[in-house]
């Protein structure tokens, strides 16, 4: 219930603060970062599949409907969302996944790998359906690395923040 | 079985993943405009394309018909020049010759064969397998001898999809013949044979018969291309217009070859219509 009550918090937050703020950036067309994905990172360990992918497609729904891209932010989210369990079997050691929270204070490196590998997904998956075409390949590329850079900057930095 | 239900739930979540990501993308190909548009492309050469697999298995049993019909639009096409021929050696002034070389220029006809075509359908739509490279641009007439069937919406390269008269969402600039009151014809969405005549004041005098004809002011259609003819018209009370309820000429049950009109001048005249704010 705690859990439960902080999570509505960031999910409210984590939005407001996407669709208010970062949703204006656009640094040289380039840079677009999408820090709300880190609810989606952030959720318990142990969370279940099948919530996670609907809360993956719910935050994605909220997200277009405030940012008029029908869909597109649903998708990628889905998607990262579905990934997650595959990704920490991937990148974590059995220790760190009997641990309640995916944090960077308890995971280290691990963190790291996790954080990187499902921004960039979820970037490039983005851009590229926005972009609609394999036309522009390279560039959906600089602009997925770029923009992941800043989001997953921005996520280091609200984890140096959390207590 | 503990092995079996874990099984089961896995399988469970990749089922809801693929239905939420079927659903959003969906959304994308449907809301945005971009996505519908590129979507739109892929679609209309996917089904073009196989329709016209489908189609030259078909197309043998409606020869017959094809060849009556071209025999007949080549007859027409003969009284018509052997008129214009008359008019040129009968008249020794320079103009009438000038005038005829300005129709002629103005507009030019392409043939085009259909390769798919609703009828029973709300949004029926005909695909025919003329596009771009051929010269075919949005917004020309298309018709039959037998009288119009609809107008070009959209276009790829090789295909184009034409927007019927019954379709729901096609409004055809139409005049009565004899009279030349003007009005415009829309289906009414129940049976293929028939639509519906609009605009037409209630002091007109219309009778079952009367042919209805295009008008010719759109660039779209040449001027009297045959619609259809007058099945029922009353007058309805504390209302400005006529109820007329018309048979269309063409079948579109059997639809095969049709030729599409292109105006040479069309952009001209729309850009002038435009500078009136209209």
């Amino acid at each position: 219930m705690k859990y439960t009550i902080e999570f509505l918090f960031w999910f409210v937050g984590l939005v407001l603060f996407q669709v208010l703020l970062l949703n204006h950036i656009q640094i040289a067309g380039v840079i677009n970062p999408f820090l709300y994905i880190y609810f989606i990172i952030a959720l318990p360990i142990h969370t279940n599949r099948i919530s996670l992918i609907f809360t993956g497609f719910l935050l994605g729904l909220v997200i277009d409907m405030f940012s008029n891209t029908w869909g597109i932010h649903a998708m990628a989210t889905t998607f990262i969302a579905f990934l997650r369990p595959y990704m920490f079997r991937i990148v974590a050691t059995q220790e760190e996944l009997d641990k309640v929270m995916p944090r960077l204070k308890t995971m280290g490196a691990n963190y790291v790998k996790y954080i990187v590998l499902m921004v960039f997904i979820h970037h490039l998956l983005l851009f590229t359906l926005e972009a609609f075409t394999f036309k522009y390949f390279w560039v959906i590329i600089l602009k997925a690395l770029v923009s992941a850079l800043i989001t997953i900057l921005l996520i280091f930095t609200l984890e140096k923040v959390r207590k | 079985m503990n092995k079996i239900l874990e099984f089961f739930y896995k399988y469970l979540s990749v089922i809801i993943f693929l239905v939420l990501e079927i659903l959003a993308f969906l959304l994308v190909v449907n809301k945005n405009d971009l996505q519908r548009s590129v979507a739109f492309r892929y679609a209309t050469t996917l089904s073009a394309w196989t329709y016209e697999i489908t189609n030259s298995v078909t197309d043998y049993f409606g020869l017959a018909e094809a060849n009556k019909e071209l025999s007949e639009e080549n007859a027409r096409l003969l009284t018509e020049n052997a008129r214009y021929r008359d008019l040129m050696l009968c008249s020794d002034s320079s103009g009438v010759s000038n005038q005829l070389g300005i129709v002629s220029a103005r507009e030019s006809y392409l043939s085009a064969k259909v390769v798919y075509n609703s009828v029973y359908d709300l949004q029926n739509y005909i695909i025919i397998d003329k596009g771009s490279a051929q010269g075919i641009e949005e917004d020309m007439g298309v018709f039959t001898p037998q009288g119009v069937v609809g107008v070009v919406q959209r276009v790829s390269k090789n295909y184009a999809v034409v927007l019927p008269i019954i379709n729901p969402e096609q409004v055809i600039s139409a005049k009565i013949k004899g009279n030349n009151q003007l009005g415009s014809v829309k289906w009414n969405g129940k049976t293929p044979l028939k639509a519906k005549l609009y605009e037409i004041p209630n002091h007109v005098n219309v009778v079952a018969g009367d042919s209805i004809v295009t008008s010719g002011f759109s660039a779209i259609f040449p001027e009297d291309i045959m619609i259809g003819v007058v099945d029922k018209a009353t007058n309805v009370e504390n209302t400005m217009y006529c109820d007329i309820d018309i048979a269309l000429t063409v079948d579109f049950q059997s639809l095969s070859y049709v030729t599409v009109a292109a105006f040479t001048n069309k952009n001209e005249l729309l850009n002038l219509q435009k500078s009136l704010g209209k």
